[in-house]
């Protein structure tokens, strides 16, 4: 299904093309150097270099690389990247509001209702449908990443900036269930590398939804292939912040209570949740 | 072993016009500065070095030393970028300007304004780092003016401090932009003339004229590089100023260009610290910012791409009296260097797509010329006898260190790249690789080669080379380092580090360590030339490099 192939689930992920670059830059640029240095004529005249035309070419096919590489990036952009999920009906698709502070996420699911207090902070998706987060922050500019792992050192899966009083919105469809930890990617304060929280993605059950292959439509479940079920956070530990390892402010219960009783923030921005 | 060796062992090719001793002095002063800024900005690095090897300077995991930790990141970040980087653009441009303009400053007073404005915003920076103040380099509103706890953090007073230093760090560019372009612009200025001698070769015709009496349509095409674009025709007929003008003119046009971001930024900062209920589109001051700040990036490198294309060369004994390929990038690095604050927005789904794109083409569109720049210094050493110098040393390390700086640039300028390593590691590896190890390389390289001309004296060998060396190791074994860490995710400003990436602090740690010894020996070998009385070989030599000091000299315009 197309609207699955959205987002970070495009492109060459986050190894490949890193490698990619850093094996073209040691290849060529270690090539060139050692071919430069070593190489040296008795005599030689500016003119005579002249000839080899090493600039025309070199300019030629560095354009074409580069106008390359534009074309194939085009698709991950995130306007033309999102603009498959148009195409699935709205009822498919799981709508997280992120609520982003300092230093908490708060995440709930649109159809269950609003986040009360008591209630888990983090939200359960289902592997295989297209998730729309619409992201708000409290206070200061914070950074949605979602990483590919249940801890450090995981890579980034995709992120976005959490601005003040804008929506922010990103497509993504988890396609593996486990335990995806969720970190703040953008500085913002004092006890920021604490600012973590996870999603939990759970396997789909097949034939309730468009994902078939088209040859069965038994109700086999999907097994976890990644996380062992311990990994996963007890569904009412609430908060994962701060307070207790930076001696920060204290987030007595959670919101909408706690949100209005946020002493610490100053007198602006208290726009932005919606 | 410390031994006055004559260095570089041949005399450098500079121009024989013979700038004021009021620019000698200023150009000196600038140097000083920046390597007292230097040694602060490096200081503070260290200090976050040693805080993330769980080092309890005021407590490991308490909020004492995060905030500590992130004042520190702030001050080494601006200090860096103006009091240093910035400030080695200042001076290489003025004197560049002077001296292969062959003309006086216009303007040396407001040029020694522009020097302690910038000094002074430097001390406020510090200043505010007492106090606390923390909200990073980019100065990220709205966290600017957010204290926290105001008995362990910044308070309004801290955040009015920062914003004043950089209300200052942006008079003394635009001052700088002023002189450089004033001086360009106004009186006489000397270019060559590309004359046709025969089939082979042609000869360079040196001569200054009155830029004005060209058309307009001329003048920018000459001062902007477009005429290497020219047909030959053309080329023959119009009359070029030297690549180290072009550089220092272009430099200037992008950072005036470039201003108004920081002041719009500035403005909206003040606005708040009045009346915080006004609260700013914070999405507008950041692209505000960015687009001061991304040129800015480029601000401490063009005008060394400048020195590279100059004195290359002349180390490699190439004489080609006019190299097209040597002004073809300027158009493009003046177009893009304006247009490319990309990477710090594509994470911001809020901003216009038009601008999305934009910036994406722009980023990639920079790459061509940078691209273009590399193969032609690469052409100009390719089996050439260069000679070895630290100048060209410290170039041709610089070269790779940008290089390679800039594939990583060409990554985060991608969406589909950058969604995995914004606000990683791997983009404070990215800085240092194009910045530290680029264009701080080359002023290194440019200080040791003009430091005889300011000074009539030499640094000695023995001690550059232990500099050379001992800066190459460290900055590229940290460099490197962030990167690997940045692509396993390990994300950039975290005061305190998660464990998976424990292993890695005491190597960054070391690695630094290495940097921050090398330049205490290069202050020494700076500070001990300059006191020294120059020997009697030393003035001979100066006085054969400037025999006739007013007088256009050899061809050198190219
Ligand atoms: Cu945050």
């Amino acid at each position: 299904m197309a609207a699955v192939n959205l987002a970070a689930d495009y492109g060459w992920g986050p190894y490949t093309l890193v490698y990619i670059f850093i094996i073209v830059v040691c290849v060529t640029a270690g090539g060139i150097l050692i071919s430069m240095l070593t190489t040296k004529m008795r005599e030689q005249s500016a003119l005579s270099k002249r000839q080899y035309r090493f600039e025309t070419w070199w300019a030629i096919g560095t354009a074409i690389v580069l106008v390359w590489l534009w074309v194939i990036s085009y698709n991950w952009m995130p306007p033309v990247a999102f603009s498959a999920i148009a195409s699935t009906p709205e009822s498919s698709i799981q709508v997280v509001n992120v609520t982003a502070g300092q230093w908490f996420w708060l995440m709930n699911k649109v159809s269950q209702g609003p986040l009360q207090p008591g209630n888990s902070s983090q939200v359960v998706l289902t592997a295989g449908e297209p998730v729309k987060f619409i992201a708000h922050s409290v206070d200061v500019n914070h950074g949605f990443g979602v990483f590919a792992g249940p801890s450090d050192g995981a890579p980034i899966l995709f992120q976005m900036q959490v601005i003040p009083k804008l929506d922010n919105v990103f497509y993504y469809t988890f396609k593996q269930p486990g335990v995806y930890m969720v970190r703040c990617l953008e500085y913002c304060g004092y006890s920021h590398p604490y600012m973590t929280s996870s999603i939990t993605v759970i396997p789909q059950v097949a034939g309730t939804n468009t994902n078939t292959n088209g040859t069965s439509s038994s109700k086999t479940i999907v097994v976890p292939t990644s996380a062992p079920a311990s990994n996963l956070p007890s569904p009412s530990s609430g908060l994962i912040f701060a307070e207790s390892r930076a001696g920060s402010h204290i987030l007595s219960a959670l919101y909408p209570p706690a949100l209005a009783g946020m002493t610490h923030l100053p007198n602006i921005v208290k726009g932005g949740l919606s | 072993m410390l031994r006055e060796e004559r260095y570089p062992k041949e005399p450098p090719a500079l121009p024989q016009y013979d700038i004021s001793p009021e620019l000698k002095k200023l150009v000196l002063m600038f140097m000083g500065a920046a390597l007292i800024n230097f040694l602060i900005a490096g200081g503070l690095a260290m200090g976050m070095r040693i805080m993330q090897e769980d080092v309890p300077v005021l407590g490991v995991n308490t909020t004492e030393q995060n905030v500590l930790w992130y004042a520190f990141l702030t001050a080494h970040g601006q200090t860096m970028m103006f009091g240093v980087l910035s400030m080695n653009t200042m001076w290489f441009s003025y004197y560049a300007t002077s001296k292969w303009g062959r003309k006086p400053l216009s303007g040396i007073t407001v040029a020694k304004a522009s020097f302690w404005i910038m000094e002074a915003a430097i001390i406020l920076i510090l200043l505010s780092t007492l106090f606390g103040f923390g909200a990073g380099w980019y100065n990220l509103m709205p966290l600017t003016f957010l204290p926290g706890q105001p008995d362990v953090t910044w308070g309004t007073g801290a955040a009015a401090t920062f914003l004043t230093a950089d209300v200052l760090v942006g008079v003394s560019l635009t001052l700088f932009c002023i002189v450089i372009i004033t001086t360009v612009l106004r009186g006489k200025i000397a270019v060559g003339t590309q004359r046709r001698q025969n089939a082979d070769a042609d000869e360079v015709h040196e001569h200054v004229i009155h830029l004005e009496n060209l058309p307009a349509s001329v003048r920018w095409a000459s001062l902007l590089g477009i005429t290497g674009w020219f047909p030959r025709k053309w080329r023959l007929a119009t009359p070029h100023v030297s690549i180290l003008v072009v550089a220092a003119f272009v430099t200037a046009m992008v950072q005036i260009v470039g201003n108004p971001g920081l002041f719009v930024q500035l403005a909206h900062g003040f606005q708040s610290i009045q009346d915080p209920t006004t609260a700013s589109n914070w999405l507008l001051t950041k692209d505000a910012w960015w687009f001061f700040a991304h040129p800015i990036v480029y601000f401490p490198l063009l005008i060394f791409l400048g020195g590279l294309y100059f004195f290359v060369p002349r180390y490699g004994k190439e004489n080609s009296p006019y190299n097209k390929w040597v002004y073809r990038p300027w158009p493009f690095y003046f177009a893009f260097s304006v247009l490319v604050f990309s990477h710090h927005v594509f994470m911001d789904i809020p901003n216009p797509v038009w601008l999305q794109m934009l910036s994406q083409t722009a980023t990639l569109g920079i790459v061509w010329p940078s691209g273009l720049t590399i193969i032609t210094i690469l052409t100009f050493v390719w089996r050439s006898k260069i000679s070895w110098n630290i100048t060209s040393r410290f170039f041709m390390a610089g070269l790779a260190g940008w290089a390679f700086g800039g594939f990583q640039g060409a990554q985060t300028g991608m969406w589909g790249t950058d969604m995995y390593l914004h606000n990683t590691m791997s983009i404070p590896g990215h800085i240092h690789m194009i910045l530290l190890l680029g264009p701080l390389l080359f002023a290194f390289g440019v200080f040791y080669a003009i430091f005889p001309d300011l000074t009539k004296k030499h640094m000695s060998k023995t001690l550059g080379e232990i500099h050379f060396w001992m800066t190459i190791f460290g900055g590229f074994g940290f460099a490197l380092l962030f990167n690997i860490i940045g692509t396993e995710g390990a994300i950039r400003r975290e005061a305190v580090m998660p464990d998976a990436w424990g292993w890695a602090m005491p190597w960054l740690l070391f690695f630094a360590l290495i940097v921050g010894i090398a330049q205490f020996l290069f202050v020494y070998n700076f500070a001990r030339a300059a006191k020294r009385k120059p020997t009697a070989e030393e003035i001979a030599e100066y006085n054969s490099l400037h025999r006739d000091p007013q007088s256009m000299g050899t061809a050198e315009a190219a």
